[in-house]
């Protein structure tokens, strides 16, 4: 199910608030429904892969309580493997194994040796990359003695099934959640609720009117990268990159709102990361529930920057290049992951060896364009799209007769590059702080009508995909 | 203001705006889809103009021919000359398997009987489980209450909930504002015989003066058919269960059944295949309906493209809708003047 489906908006949303604070003086029985009702959002899609997200619940509640009860390290470093094992051979089986016989078979192919590998044809799981790692977080953190280990199977399987951040995240981990779900507020808090009503809707109106919008310039002129030219690829290129922001940033923002709706905080996702002055900080800004995973789960255990400078450069490399094919089990995400691990040592020597201090504008600008360059890869279905696109922004493949006219002059374009100037300039949702006036109550409605009379088309987020 | 009254107000306001919205789009009724009819709906509903021409028939037809808007130019006219049977042209606009059951059940309902002969055109695009049950097929009750069984509750949500769309909000002011000030002169773009094959008015007035852009006619084609192939990997077993249907019953009613794929321009074809997973999903559904077709004794012919059956490229209006020179030449191949042993059965 989508937020942005009248299924959701229309029925879903309605009962499932009502009832959740109708329900507040039981709260196994009120968990025990957003358990339901999380599961209907998501067998809403394929009812089959509830069954996967029941088998990741169970192993993880069962691996928890055993690495809670063992004495050794040892013990519960087998407990702990249990959980690797599963939760990343589900994602290894799902999402990577198609890639890894196609791969193999072009190697095979490449020496003559034809492809005698089966390509098998699975569908991937939406939302797979993102709850099984936050199952994973918990075995790891209850392993390291972090958290402790969840009050009851309601309460687990309600923290990895949480419909809000089921599909894209944000990853939430269950240290930020375990008092939230101990201590469930019985009577609503109104302050709360009117923040994740601004939140849902901001969030609704980044995806509905900004990301949408920019995808009508956008997908067309991608359908044809081998046609693409200067102009072309250009408002090609700026257009996904606003839509990426917006669909992903908007889908955060409306799984926030949502959690805020039923009394729980989740972490926040984007911090206006075009703003950004270095790829540092744009890491620091984008995805930040992915990059602070990948920081306290990969780049610290591997060694983080305790070992000297050469050998913090590679733990980036590292760190990056499985955080991009965490994206997508193809060479073009290996290869942004690549891309932007190369950049994050270039700013790591930069810093280290020349820091040279930079105007904040030109730090923007520099930072962007090279963001810009990322996305075409992420964006790009194969390495050949790729270098078509890549070939048209530095115009190998001509020039527009027209000087891109009919491209600069369309909706998508204008929009793309109103937001553009908007995300360098004004204030992140987290930092606006909204009066509750009528005037207020009025422009959202008003916002969240306009969204709803747009679902008839439907569009789903990015990055369900991963 | 408080919080509270915060919440209630954004409620309250979203709440009674959709509620206006809902009511105009179901008063004005633009598309046809509810019970209201206070106002002509803007679009023509091929469904409900099928049905109208069909009950004004004065002879009972011996045989249909369904399909979608690719079948609209199968001329009755032809294929009496081929079989010596009366036929009328069922075929609606994205008609889909389920129409044809609904239709094939109104023939029996209207005249208590079943045609001798059914003609039944499936496009491998309409075999998808993205699109539910046409709204106007919903809206049409003489057909949709005869494939009522087979329709689910998304289908009745689906049009409740497009009384809060923006396309039919912005049809529901155009519908008033044609009211208000009736537009003069308006160009009729296409009509059905009263045989009910379509006749494309604007668009072959355009083809003969020059002035049709086939160009743009297939770009909007291969839009519209990648957005669909793009999502779309194995055939609908809702559909073809519609289907199924459809030949069981016809076989149990002694009902000859021609069964084929429609076709698509060559270089529409070019570009689904490269794009898309469209030669995949085609070679899935030929081999269902070539199951389905031996079965129930039906024939059943691939047309998909233009070689199937010395087609001409030239003779079609875009990507999908081929003219009677190709239509005609597909009948000859389905119905083929020689001896009945010698039916193509692919």
């Amino acid at each position: 199910m989508l937020f942005n489906s009248y299924i959701f908006i229309l029925l879903f949303l309605p009962i499932v608030l009502a009832a959740w604070w109708s329900l507040a003086r039981w709260p196994q029985i009120r968990l025990g429904f957003l358990v339901a009702s999380s599961y209907l959002f998501y067998g809403w899609w394929h009812w089959e892969f509830t069954l996967l997200l029941l088998a990741s619940t169970l192993i993880d509640y069962y691996v928890g309580l055993g690495i809670h009860a063992s004495q050794s390290k040892r013990a519960k470093g087998l407990w702990l493997s249990v959980s690797l094992i599963s939760n990343l051979g589900m994602l290894g089986y799902f999402k990577y194994c198609g890639f890894f016989a196609q791969s193999i078979n072009g190697l095979l192919d490449a020496f003559r040796f034809g492809t005698p590998l089966n390509v098998p044809e699975i569908i991937l799981p939406v939302g797979i990359s993102f709850y099984t790692f936050q199952t994973l977080t918990y075995s790891i953190d209850l392993y390291r003695g972090d958290v402790k280990p969840a009050r009851s199977l309601m309460h687990f399987a309600a923290y990895v099934s949480m419909f809000p951040q089921l599909i894209a995240g944000p990853i939430v981990r269950y240290s930020d959640v375990e008092t939230q779900m101990r201590e469930l507020g019985t009577q609503p808090n109104w302050a709360e609720i009117s923040s994740g009503i601004w939140f849902f809707v901001v969030g609704m109106s980044q995806k509905i009117l900004i990301a949408d919008t920019v995808a009508k310039l956008a997908g067309p002129l991608l359908a044809q990268p081998e046609q693409l030219q200067f102009f072309s690829g250009w408002a090609a290129l700026i257009a996904y990159s606003m839509q990426l922001y917006f669909d992903f940033a908007g889908y955060s923002n409306m799984a926030i709102g949502l959690g805020l709706m039923m009394g729980f905080s989740f972490p926040q996702n984007f911090d206006s990361p075009y703003q950004a002055t270095s790829i540092q900080s744009f890491w620091r800004r984008w995805h930040m529930t992915l990059s602070s995973f990948l920081r306290d789960y990969l780049y610290i255990p591997i060694g983080g920057n305790r070992y000297g400078k050469l050998l913090s450069y590679r733990n980036l490399l590292v760190v990056m290049l499985l955080g991009g094919f965490w994206h997508g089990a193809g060479w073009t995400f290996i290869l942004w992951g690549l891309m932007h691990g190369c950049l994050l040592v270039g700013n790591g020597l930069y810093r280290d060896y020349i820091n040279i201090p930079i105007p904040k504008i030109v730090g923007i600008a520099v930072t962007f364009f090279f963001v810009m360059m990322g996305w075409l890869l992420f964006r790009s279905v194969d390495l050949q799209m790729a270098k078509h696109w890549y070939a048209a922004i530095f115009g190998l493949q001509g020039i527009e007769a027209d000087l891109g006219r009919s491209v600069l002059q369309s909706a998508g374009f204008l929009v793309a590059i109103t937001t553009l100037f908007f995300c360098w300039s004004a204030p992140n949702s987290w930092n606006f702080q909204p009066r509750w006036s009528l005037g207020t109550a009025i422009a959202l409605s008003a916002l969240f009508v306009v969204c709803i009379l747009r679902f008839d088309a439907e569009s789903p987020f990015l990055y369900f995909q991963f | 203001m408080s919080p509270k009254h915060f919440c209630l107000s954004v409620a309250s306001f979203v709440c009674i705006s959709l509620l206006c919205v809902s009511t105009l789009n179901w008063i004005v009724n633009p598309y046809g889809q509810y019970s209201s009819n206070c106002l002509q709906p803007i679009v023509q509903d091929s469904r409900s103009e099928k049905v109208e021409l069909f009950e004004r028939l004065e002879v009972v037809p011996q045989g249909l021919i369904l399909g979608s808007s690719r079948a609209l130019k199968f001329e009755p006219e032809y294929l009496e000359i081929r079989t010596s049977q009366t036929f009328f042209n069922f075929a609606v606009n994205h008609g889909r398997p389920e129409d044809f059951l609904a239709i094939v059940r109104y023939y029996r309902h209207r005249f208590g009987c079943f045609p001798k002969t059914v003609l039944i055109g499936v496009d491998i695009a309409s075999l998808n489980d993205i699109v539910p049950n046409d709204a106007r097929l919903c809206a049409e009750p003489r057909l949709y209450s005869l494939a009522r069984e087979t329709s689910s509750w998304s289908d009745d949500f689906e049009r409740f909930s497009q009384l809060f769309s923006y396309q039919q909000l912005s049809s529901s002011i155009k519908s008033l504002r044609n009211c208000v000030r009736p537009a003069q002169g308006t160009e009729i773009e296409q009509k059905f015989s009263p045989d009910g094959v379509i006749e494309y008015i604007k668009r072959q007035s355009e083809m003969q003066s020059g002035t049709y852009d086939f160009e743009l006619a297939l770009d909007f084609n291969e839009l519209e058919f990648t957005a669909i192939f793009n999502q779309f990997r194995e055939p609908s077993q809702r559909r073809l269960d519609y289907l199924h249907e459809t030949l069981r019953l016809c076989k149990a009613n002694d009902c000859q059944v021609y069964l084929f794929a429609t076709v698509s321009h060559p270089r529409l074809r070019e570009r689904l295949a490269r794009k898309t997973k469209f030669l995949e999903v085609e070679e899935k559904a030929l081999k269902a309906m070539t199951k389905m077709a031996l079965n129930f004794s039906a024939k059943f012919i691939d047309f998909g493209s233009v070689e199937k059956f010395a087609g001409d490229p030239d003779c079609f209006v875009d990507g999908i809708h081929p003219l009677e020179p190709n239509t005609r030449r597909m009948i000859d191949r389905l119905l083929p003047r020689t001896s009945e042993a010698s039916y193509a059965v692919q």
